[in-house]
């Protein structure tokens, strides 16, 4: 019960820190001055959440460049990253419904991420377990942390996660689509 | 039951697909980034927005909304406007910041780097500048703010200060003329507050308490008497 309260507080911190951030950077910008940084961060931010997938190609095996783990850290790190940029970008105006249904899959998308962060760890906790016998297979220290992140993700509870991850990030990615051809249809290419 | 992420990505593009068509319809509450100004209120997205070219000035010239020579309502703005034609109108106006919405940004004198100050400055009131100050506009104006000035009084010490500062007060102390000229009582980093000390020629001690035309002739304020009282 005490590590669901914590990880779940370690959960809303991450979100609050996240969104008070962006928040905080855009009042700064709207203070000094700074025009025409919206379409420049949606595009930076868009194009970190983009890079962040390269962990689910080296996951399908599409390279095998670095391993497993820095592109898990890579993938976390790119996407909170990307997602306060995009915030920045949302600010504190909220018009537009395709803009908004974007969000909403956006955030939906950001705290799934977290949740899928904590059910990793819970599986890797249980796999550290197992660790002991693959030493005793004989297998070096980077041999076994592959192994574990690749059990880790293979893992059934991160399967049933995914389930709810898979239809956010897809249905997100539309709508990103989306939502940059209507703002570039209105708003044109000029930043 | 487990789907893949084409299917995922085939109910995403429905969902946009649906948004689209409500879009056709009614574009301004699916896409627009706020309200527009209320003079604005009638308008239809399509009416300033031309596709992939944000909003072209053309757009906002056509003959029933701002027609060239006709923008403003007070001679110096629509002489400004006369001189900016050719101009984008969004280096210095917006719109989408609600009904009541400030749609005249803060001037970005950086999209106008080729032209010169006085191609806009040059109104009737700047007669009196062109003539004293035909220099540099940038030794006193800033372009953040035009009435933030920092005039370098070094550059015309050799002038009178009545050649500029010709509004001069009417009252006693001014009408009279002052004891040392304009420099006994105003300096030249600020012209207000004025600081004549008049302790310096005699100190007004507490029996002296009077009007300035007690001691002094009432065309000079060089002449005195004690004579009135003494």
């Amino acid at each position: 019960m005490k590590i669901v309260v914590n990880r779940l507080a370690g959960l809303i911190t991450t979100v609050f820190l996240v969104f008070g951030n962006a928040i905080l950077i855009e009042q700064m910008m709207d203070l000094y001055g700074v025009r025409g940084h919206r379409l420049l961060t949606g595009i930076i931010g868009t194009l970190l959440v983009i890079l962040s997938f390269g962990y689910s190609m080296r996951k399908k095996k599409l390279f095998k460049t670095g391993g497993m783990k820095g592109w898990l850290r890579a993938h976390e790190w790119l996407a909170i990253l990307g997602t306060v940029i995009i915030f920045v970008h949302t600010g504190t105006h909220f018009h537009g419904i395709v803009a908004i249904i974007t969000l909403i899959f956006m955030l939906t998308a950001f705290i799934s991420g977290l949740i899928g962060r904590y059910v990793y760890d819970n599986v890797r906790a249980e796999l550290r377990l197992k660790k002991a016998n693959l030493k005793k297979g004989g297998l070096s220290d980077k041999e076994i942390e592959e192994n574990l992140t690749g059990l880790a993700t293979a893992s059934e509870s991160l399967s049933k996660w995914r389930l709810y991850h898979m239809p956010v990030i897809s249905i997100l990615g539309v709508m990103v689509v989306y939502h940059a051809i209507a703002a570039l249809y209105y708003g044109g290419f000029k930043i | 039951m487990k789907k893949s992420y084409s299917f995922w990505l085939f109910i995403g593009c429905l969902i946009a697909g649906q948004l689209v068509l409500a879009g056709m319809k009614y574009p301004a509450p699916l896409y627009s980034t706020g309200d527009v100004v209320e003079a604005h209120g009638k308008l239809r997205c399509k009416d300033c927005h031309a596709p992939f070219k944000r909003v072209a000035s053309e757009s906002c010239s056509v003959a029933k909304c701002h027609p060239e020579g006709k923008i403003g309502k007070k001679p110096a703005v629509i002489d400004l406007h006369s001189r900016m034609k050719g101009k984008d109108c969004l280096i210095c106006h917006t719109d989408h910041l609600g009904p009541k919405g400030k749609i005249t940004k803060v001037m970005d004198h950086d999209a106008f780097k080729s032209s010169k100050c006085l191609d806009c400055h040059s109104g009737e009131g700047d007669k009196a500048h062109k003539e004293k100050y035909a220099g540099d506009c940038s030794e006193c104006h800033n372009t953040k703010k035009w009435k933030e000035i920092t005039f370098n009084h070094a550059r015309v010490s050799a002038r009178a200060c009545l050649d500029c500062h010709n509004k001069v007060p009417k009252d006693d102390m001014h009408e009279m003329g002052a004891i040392g000229g304009c420099g006994d009582c105003h300096g030249t980093k600020a012209w207000k507050p004025s600081t004549y000390n008049h302790d310096k020629y005699f100190f007004l001690d507490k029996d002296h308490k009077v009007t300035c035309v007690k001691c002094h002739d009432a065309r000079s304020y060089k002449k005195y008497t004690c004579m009135n009282c003494h």
